[in-house]
This record gives C-alpha cells, sequence and structure tokens, in this order.
C-alpha cells in the first residue's frame, strides 16, 4: 500500500470556524443509532423492569377500582378515565425515565474514559444528549412491545378530543425534554460523588411519586400539593397525562404548557450552570 | 519549521484535602476547607517539532499523564503555556480535538458493547471524516494492525492486545498530525508489543504524524524513539537523544572474559595491573567481568593486553541498555522532600 496519510493531516487543524448547528448530525445520528442497539441488546434486563411496569399498572387498577367504589367521578374523573390516566401515566413515566444513561455517565466519569469525550470535536452534554435520545428510542421501542400486555393488565382508552391530543402531543415533547435535563443532571453528580446508585433511587421514588404516577396530582392534599407544583415532575407526566384525559383543558392546559416551557428554560440554565462546574472540577482538580 | 507542540515553564497543581488527624479524623476531613497543593508538574518547557517521535517517560507520579493530559486540552495548566498547532488546548478544546489523536493505555475509547467496526464509524461521524478518506484509512490499517478476524466482535469480548490495536486504529482514523500515546503498550505480550511498536513507526514515518510517546518499557523507546524527555517529580531531568543520554550516564561498557578451562583449573586470576584504564568488577569459575570506559580505553587494546597474557576462550562486550541508564539517573537524582 503507498497511500500516505502526510499530505492530508497538515491541515486539519485549521478549519474554518463554520460553525453549522448541522455539522455534527451524522455523528448525533450515529450516537442515537448505537445507543439504541446498545440498550435492544440488553434486553432481558428490560424485560424484568416490563414485568415490575405491568404488574404496578395491575395493582393501581386494582386499588384505584377499589377506591371508587360507590362513586362516578372523583375530582371531576370518572372511574375510566382516571384508569386511563394511570396506565398512561405510568406507561409513559416508564418508556421516559431511563437511568441507563445516568449510569453511564457515571461508569465513564469513575473509570475516567471521559477524557477520551472531552477530546471529541463535539461537546460532552450534545453526546451525553445523544444517549439520552437512542436510548428513549428503545424504550419507547419496548413499550409499544409491552402494550397489549399493559392494555389487560391496565385500561387503555381515546383522548378526551382530538385538541386534548394535539394538546398532548406537544406537552408530551416538553415533557421529554424536561425528564431528559433532569437526567443529564442526574448523571453529572458523578462528578462529585462516587456512588449515585442510592441518589438514583430516590430520584425515581420522588420523580414517579411527584410526577403523578401513582396519584394524579390534583388529587394530591394541601402541603404535598405544593411541594408537587413547585418541583418539575409533574410538568413530566401529570401535565401531558391530565391533558390527554381531559381533566385539563382549554386555557388551564395552554397554561400548563407555559408552565412546562419555563421549566424546560429554567433547566437549561440549571444544567449548563452544573456542567460548567462539573467541567470545571475536571479540568481544574483533575477529577 | 516552527515547533508543533510548545510547552513552556508549564505547572500544574491539584488541591487535596488535607487529611485531619485523630479524633473524627475523616468527618473533619469532610467539613474543614483545608487543602495540601500538589505541584504535579512543575516549571516543564520542551518544544517538538512536526514529525518528531518522542519519548516522554519517567516513574509512577513523575507527572507524565499529567502532562500529557494538558497538551490534549483536559486539564487546565495552573500557570505556563501550551501551544499545539497553533492552539491553546483547553481554552480550543472541540478544534484541538481534530488535530490530536489520543491512546490511554489503561482506558478504551471504543464502545464496549458493540462490533468494533461500529466505533470506528461513530469516530469516522464525530471527526467528520469524508466516506472515501475514510474506507482508505480503514483498508489500511486493518491490514496493518490484522483486525479482519475481530471487526465484528464486540470490543468487551476482545483480548487486550487486540483492543488496543482497535484503539490505536481509532485515534488516527481522521489523521490527526499529533498522536499521544500514554503506555500503549502496558500489560501487551511480546507478539502485540511488536504490533504496536511497527504501527507507530510506520504513523510516524510514512504519515509525517508527530508523536509524543509515555511509556515504562523503555525497550519501546530504545526502539522507536531518537529523542527522549524524562521527567521525575514535575521536572525535566533530560532533554535530547537517546544515545546521548548513554553516552552521558553510562560512559562505561563491560567486557566479559571468560579463560580457557585448563586455566581456570590451575587457578589461574586475571591480575588487575594486566588491564590498565579498566576496572575488574567481579570475578569468580574463570570469567572476569572487566569495566571501562571506551571513550578512555579503547577496547581492542585492552583485548590485546589480555590475549598476550592469558588463554582466553571467549569474549564478549556488554554494553549499557536504556533500562539501566534510567535507573541510575532515579538512583542518583537529589530526593525532593
Amino acid at each position: 500500500m503507498t497511500t500516505t496519510l502526510g499530505t492530508t493531516a497538515a491541515p486539519t487543524g485549521r478549519e474554518p470556524l463554520s460553525r453549522s448547528p448541522w455539522r455534527d448530525v451524522p455523528a448525533y445520528r450515529q450516537i442515537i443509532n448505537s445507543r439504541l442497539r446498545t440498550t435492544l441488546a440488553y434486553r432481558q434486563n428490560v424485560f424484568f423492569l416490563l414485568a415490575i411496569l405491568i404488574l404496578q399498572i395491575f395493582i393501581l387498577r386494582k386499588v384505584w377500582t377499589a377506591l371508587y367504589q360507590g362513586h362516578t367521578t372523583v375530582d371531576g374523573l370518572t372511574l375510566h378515565a382516571l384508569l386511563v390516566y394511570i396506565t398512561l401515566a405510568n406507561l409513559q413515566n416508564w418508556v421516559l425515565q431511563d437511568p441507563t444513561i445516568s449510569f453511564y455517565m457515571y461508569n465513564r466519569v469513575r473509570e475516567g474514559q471521559v477524557a477520551f469525550d472531552l477530546v471529541r470535536p463535539v461537546g460532552f452534554v450534545p453526546q451525553m444528549f445523544a444517549h439520552l435520545v437512542g436510548s428513549s428510542f428503545a424504550t419507547v421501542i419496548f413499550g409499544l412491545v409491552a402494550l397489549p400486555f399493559i392494555f389487560f393488565a391496565g385500561t387503555l382508552g381515546a383522548p378526551a378530543s382530538p385538541t386534548a391530543l394535539l394538546l398532548y402531543l406537544a406537552s408530551f415533547v416538553l415533557g421529554y425534554v424536561i425528564t431528559t435535563l433532569l437526567t443529564l443532571m442526574l448523571g453529572m453528580f458523578a462528578f462529585w460523588t462516587t456512588e449515585i446508585s442510592g441518589l438514583t433511587m430516590l430520584y425515581r421514588l420522588i420523580n414517579q411519586f411527584f410526577a403523578g404516577a401513582l396519584v394524579p396530582v390534583s388529587l394530591f392534599p394541601g402541603a404535598i400539593r405544593i411541594i408537587a407544583d413547585v418541583l418539575p415532575f409533574q410538568a413530566t407526566t401529570y401535565t401531558p397525562v391530565a391533558i390527554y384525559v381531559g381533566r385539563v383543558r382549554g386555557a388551564d392546559a395552554l397554561g400548563a404548557l407555559g408552565v412546562q416551557a419555563v421549566w424546560v428554560v429554567l433547566l437549561i440554565f440549571a444544567s449548563w450552570a452544573m456542567w460548567r462546574r462539573a467541567l470545571h472540577r475536571v479540568v481544574v482538580q483533575g477529577g | 519549521m516552527p515547533p508543533v507542540i510548545r510547552v513552556e515553564n508549564l505547572v500544574k497543581e491539584f488541591r487535596r484535602p488535607r487529611k485531619q488527624e485523630g479524633r473524627f479524623g475523616t468527618v473533619r476531613t469532610l467539613v474543614t476547607r483545608q487543602f495540601d497543593s500538589v505541584r504535579a508538574v512543575d516549571q516543564v518547557s520542551f518544544a517538538i517539532e512536526p514529525g518528531e517521535l518522542v519519548g516522554y517517560i519517567g516513574p509512577n507520579g513523575a507527572g507524565k499523564s499529567t502532562t500529557i493530559k494538558m497538551m490534549t486540552g483536559i486539564l487546565v495548566p495552573t500557570s505556563g503555556t501550551v501551544e499545539v498547532g497553533g492552539l491553546v488546548p483547553w481554552r480550543e478544546r472541540e478544534r484541538n480535538a481534530m488535530q490530536i489523536g489520543v491512546v490511554f493505555g489503561q482506558r478504551s475509547q471504543l464502545w464496549w458493547d458493540l462490533p468494533l467496526i461500529e466505533s470506528f464509524n461513530l469516530i469516522a461521524k464525530l471527526y467528520r471524516v469524508p466516506d472515501a478518506k475514510y474506507q482508505r484509512n480503514l483498508e489500511r490499517f486493518i491490514a496493518l494492525l490484522d483486525m479482519e478476524e475481530f471487526l465484528e466482535r464486540p470490543v468487551r469480548q476482545l483480548s487486550l492486545g487486540q483492543r488496543m490495536r482497535g484503539d490505536l486504529a481509532a485515534s488516527m482514523l481522521y489523521e490527526p498530525q499529533i498522536l499521544y500515546l500514554d503506555e500503549p503498550t502496558i500489560g501487551l505480550d511480546v507478539v502485540a508489543k511488536e504490533n504496536m511498536r511497527i504501527f507507530i513507526e510506520e504513523m510516524n514515518r510514512d504519515s509525517g504524524t508527530t508523536i509524543v510517546l509515555t511509556t515504562h518499557d523503555l525497550a519501546d523507546v530504545e526502539r522507536l524513539c531518537r529523542r527522549l524527555i524524562l521527567i521525575d517529580h514535575g521536572h525535566v531531568l533530560y532533554d535530547g537523544g537517546v544515545e546521548q543520554l548513554k553516552t552521558k550516564y553510562a560512559p562505561h561498557r563491560i567486557l566479559v572474559v571468560e579463560l580457557e578451562p585448563d586455566a581456570v583449573s590451575s587457578g589461574r586470576r586475571i591480575d588487575a595491573a594486566d588491564v590498565p584504564g579498566a576496572e575488574i568488577v567481579e570475578q569468580a569459575d574463570g570469567v572476569a567481568r572487566i569495566q571501562f570506559e571506551s571513550a578512555r580505553t579503547p577496547v581492542q587494546d585492552l583485548i590485546a593486553a589480555l590475549n598476550a597474557r592469558y588463554p582466553i576462550a571467549d569474549l564478549s562486550i556488554v554494553e549499557p541498555d536504556l533500562e539501566g541508564v534510567v535507573r541510575q539517573i532515579y538512583d542518583e537524582r537529589v530526593p525532593v522532600a
């Protein structure tokens, strides 16, 4: 072989600073694709997690049906609407709350591979975002596979109205962005602590409750309701699903979308600030 | 040509929380704000020309990896300058990334759960390598590093040698002009080591890649590098040619003389007076080890003198190896408090 690299090697460092935002799209697609396939390769573990999800939906259906005895509606929700809410909220929460990437980040920091992420021409945070998106694609696929079982374990139903469906989709996307930013921040804790599994469990528990996956947030009593309202979790699950079943509609729904948008902005700033500190920790103190 | 890597008065200090002694020491360590400053790299300066292959060596904790991390942009220096290809690495991390390749022997940049080829595809995309160029380099590296057989195998199933070959290829796929190799041969067997060396040599010779190599295996340096930078306790102890280092620190050769069996049985020994300008360091069972300085005492004079008086069965000259030279330098260094 006579090809040499020398002739083309020299100018690479002198690349013009044309930073089109689309420049790195092929890289993100490759990360998303690889992450999707990695997660699919580990499906056995996922089946256990899905079994837990299905069981949880089944138990919640039984509990809520028992609680409704003698009532047709509670807090403006019929039993059917509430069961649709519970089923969809748990499914959605399960699909979007994937801790894989937090652990991935934690392992890269602990084992020092984060050094490689820092010498890539693509930033660390966008790389991790691509991982999160890839991982979500995989969990969506798992969720779809589980759908028939969830249909039997819980209750699936149509959205309250066509408008509700549209608002739900918009709210779902915002909720997804919020969830992703929260997961990213959870993963970034790895730069400060040497153990995040306890933190992750605590996070999941708090998230599940305050997101309204067990009980709709609108049913929370006084003080807990206030806490739920100031936390971002309700914006990930309760808001879209309550819109879907018609518990939140019209002006309230638009207001809820506005709150979600505010959370997106706040969390972008928070995660950016957190990343600055994390980077400072690595590059100045050497991890 | 101006140097491609310029390091001037480079300093890196780490702050470590001071450990509190006595009762509840661990708890107090957590809450007090006292720090100890450790200088990992202290006033290091050197310049590397394009196309050089430099060995950067030193004992554990000497500051090698810290220097490499500053040159790659992973660490921000406490003070001093680093300039790589006209860029300040930590300030322009993403642009600098395009011009450097990095291999850390203890870590892998490959995607653990996916076939090796997937990692290559990802790197090609990350570094925006045009398809034709990528295919050409890939084919070249597959042949050079003999990777055909395990290209489709998940990285976690690869042997250390295979994984390291994958890591080397990954670091060169986008044709960086500078390659940092931090202990690339650690833990490898003889054959794998040799493959790595051939690859490094070829990247330097045929592609003109500037290479900085840190290693504990001085055979790597002896085989690959003309120049060596020796560092200890964050200071540069030596910067220059490998051969010059040997002459400077190890001017002595050893002449090993074995006498005829008859002479040995009759109890003959070489007399110190018969080897002018040399010193008998050891003599037993008819084998003498005679140390001399080749610059002052020509070896042929020594051999002629011995041949004239003793029945000699065998002769050999032991050259100093880099390992011994470096060990000697470490032994002689003044301990830094």
